[in-house]
């Protein structure tokens, strides 16, 4: 059974449309881009999916039910914004995921923090933002979920940053479980990507294989969105 | 050696591309181990299913042998491996010889000049 | 799922008002010291009663800080930053309206119970000369003494009712105030005040309804607590319902 599937998602922000007649259905154990411009709808389809949103039209299905507490256990969401309380040691909010989700997998965070030298008796509120990112991407990775889904994990960090996040994310993986990437960065995550999906103006405009892009147009991923979303 | 990659052909080719590579200079041993794909992956920084892609492929070309137990171990046809090292020569060599001959320089010339420059 | 909320809404207060209630006790034990003194210096009075003064400001403070620090807890886990995380948890609204609730709630017990204790403290027996004496708990057994079933039990419903419909009035207004997506907070304020003229016109409306049925006085009296009763449970339920369907269809973080 696909992991998730959008059917007919129509999503308003008053009378703006953000999302327009959206359908997507992504198959297990795949890392799949979501590119688009700013202002495209991804951040409003990562929102339905991880619970946040409710679609005006439409569903939303997360391995065969509807966005609810039970999807919520299987979908491992890192969200653009630092969402944990600053006043929160690192270890607390270990503990945290590991007392929220059966799923999460306490050595695995602890190794990875070790990894990068944060010390989990650090509070929150102390560490630079490239910290803090690195902390909640950790945390959403030591889950065993069976969708994750990272909005801009890539965004606003150093380019060393990038590759430890790129790298997070090949060495968390399992093969049951998909990784749906939202950013605008495309050149710094193509090699990682088995499937991109483009989205413009809240509009499905291409779901393709990468090789299928490299193969049959001879070019990048990036080379494509380039085309595609030329102003 | 570092992993080449680039992001206009398919990554799967191009790994087995630089695995052939490795085999031929030798990192990779005949009969060595592959270390898992997960980690060939991270090395790579490409997607597990890309490197897996590769490596199938690898199998299918008789370059790589995947045991039950014990991962992947190179070949060790030593001739084969042999044999895959010259033909990347003699097509390294077409190339060199076309591009000189379109600047305008004969085999003699040719000769010539790397008697010369191989002396210094 | 719920316990576990509880345990970090709880915890999330500690810190604030944990202190503030340190401080109001100790500022009880400071005015008993300075009470023992006036026995020995009768001039310590002046300073006894000013004291005291700012004691019953301390108390209004501690209140107030109390209720600022149930609402910026609700209004930072639910609809901050940190809603992210919240609303992604396997948790219904409901549970999360559950949690913030009942915490409200025992954070306000604990807060009655530290004035009482700091009260007790601070108006132990002082030295007569004074004339100053303060029995607590003879004053409430006094009140329910006088008092029919009937009203007993509707005073102490509504007694439990309040702080419940207090804190869910709150958090309703947040919620309401949320739709809104400019003007959160001012809407925030908006539908409070809404709210609370809304409910004084009913209640009024109904009061002069009850006052044109020209009862006696004591079946009146019953009623009228009956029906601010029936009111505050109404509102109690209907707020509550309504931050969870509003948090859970109309949810739109920033």
């Amino acid at each position: 059974m696909s992991i998730l599937e959008c059917q007919n998602v129509t999503k308003l922000y008053g009378s703006k449309p953000a999302l327009k007649n959206f359908s997507l259905t992504l198959e297990r154990g795949r890392i799949v881009g979501l590119l688009g411009p700013n202002g495209s709808g991804k951040t409003t389809l990562i929102k339905l999916i991880a619970g946040l949103l409710t679609p005006n039209q439409g569903t939303v299905t997360l391995s065969g039910m509807p966005v609810g507490v039970e999807t919520k256990s299987i979908v491992s969401y890192l969200p653009e914004v630092t969402y944990l309380n600053p006043s929160m040691k690192i270890k607390d909010t270990v503990k945290f995921f590991t007392e929220f989700y059966e799923d999460f997998d306490q050595e695995r965070a602890y190794s990875m923090l070790e990894h990068l030298r944060i010390n989990p008796a650090d509070t929150m509120k102390v560490l630079s933002k490239g910290t803090k990112e690195k902390v909640q991407l950790i945390l959403v990775m030591s889950r065993r979920a069976q969708l994750y889904v990272l909005d801009e994990p890539i965004g606003g960090v150093d380019p060393a940053a990038r590759d430890y996040i790129l790298n997070t994310i090949i060495s968390n993986y399992d093969e049951n479980a998909t990784i749906l990437i939202s950013t605008h960065l495309i050149y710094d995550i193509e090699k990682v990507l088995d499937e991109v999906v483009f989205i413009k103006y809240g509009e499905l405009m291409l779901h393709s294989t990468v090789d299928k892009i490299r193969n049959q147009m001879g070019k990048s991923v990036d080379g494509l969105f380039r085309e595609v979303f030329r102003c | 050696m570092p992993w080449e990659l680039n992001n206009d052909r398919p990554i799967y080719l191009q790994l087995m591309e630089q695995i052939k590579l490795r085999i031929i200079t030798g990192e990779y041993g005949p009969g060595d181990k592959l270390p898992a794909v997960r980690e060939l992956a991270m090395e790579a920084a490409v997607n597990p299913n890309t490197m897996q892609k590769a490596l199938a492929e690898l199998e299918r070309e008789g370059l790589v042998a995947a045991q039950r137990t014990s991962g992947r171990l190179i070949t060790d046809d030593i001739e084969r491996i042999r044999k895959m090292k010259r033909e990347m020569a003699s097509g390294e060599l077409e190339t060199f010889f076309r591009r000189m001959s379109r600047l305008g320089f004969t085999k003699d010339d040719i000769i010539d000049m790397i008697e010369k420059q191989g002396k210094e | 799922m719920l316990k576990k909320l509880l345990k970090y809404d709880m915890k999330a207060n500690l810190f604030p008002l944990g202190l503030t209630y340190i401080i109001l006790l100790g500022y009880g034990v400071f005015n008993r010291l300075l009470a023992v003194l006036v026995k020995s210096d009768y001039r310590a009075a002046f300073s006894f009663v000013f004291s005291s003064v700012g004691f019953f400001f301390a108390v209004l403070a501690a209140v107030v800080i109390t209720i600022i620090f149930i609402i910026l807890r609700f209004y930072r886990n639910m609809m901050g930053n940190e809603g992210y995380l919240s609303h992604t948890l396997p948790v219904t609204p409901f549970q999360h309206m559950m949690s913030k609730t009942i915490s409200g709630v025992l954070w306000l017990f604990i807060m009655s119970a530290v004035i009482y204790l700091s009260v007790w403290i601070w108006g132990g027996s002082i030295p007569s000369k004074i004339g100053f004496y303060f029995d607590f708990t003879g004053l409430i057994r006094s009140i329910i003494a006088g008092m029919e079933p009937v009203r007993a039990v509707t005073e102490a419903v509504n007694l439990l009712v309040s702080p419940l419909l207090l804190v869910v009035t709150f958090y309703f207004s947040i919620c309401l105030g949320h739709l809104v997506p400019k003007m959160r907070v001012f809407g925030a304020i908006l539908f409070y005040i809404a709210i609370a003229l809304v409910k004084a016109a009913l209640t009024t409306t109904l009061g002069i309804m009850l006052i044109m049925m020209k009862l006696d006085y004591s079946t009146m009296t019953d009623v009228t607590l009956i029906m601010n009763l029936v009111v505050n449970v109404g509102c109690l339920i209907g707020f509550f319902w309504g931050s969870c369907l509003i948090m859970k269809h109309r949810l739109n973080l920033e």
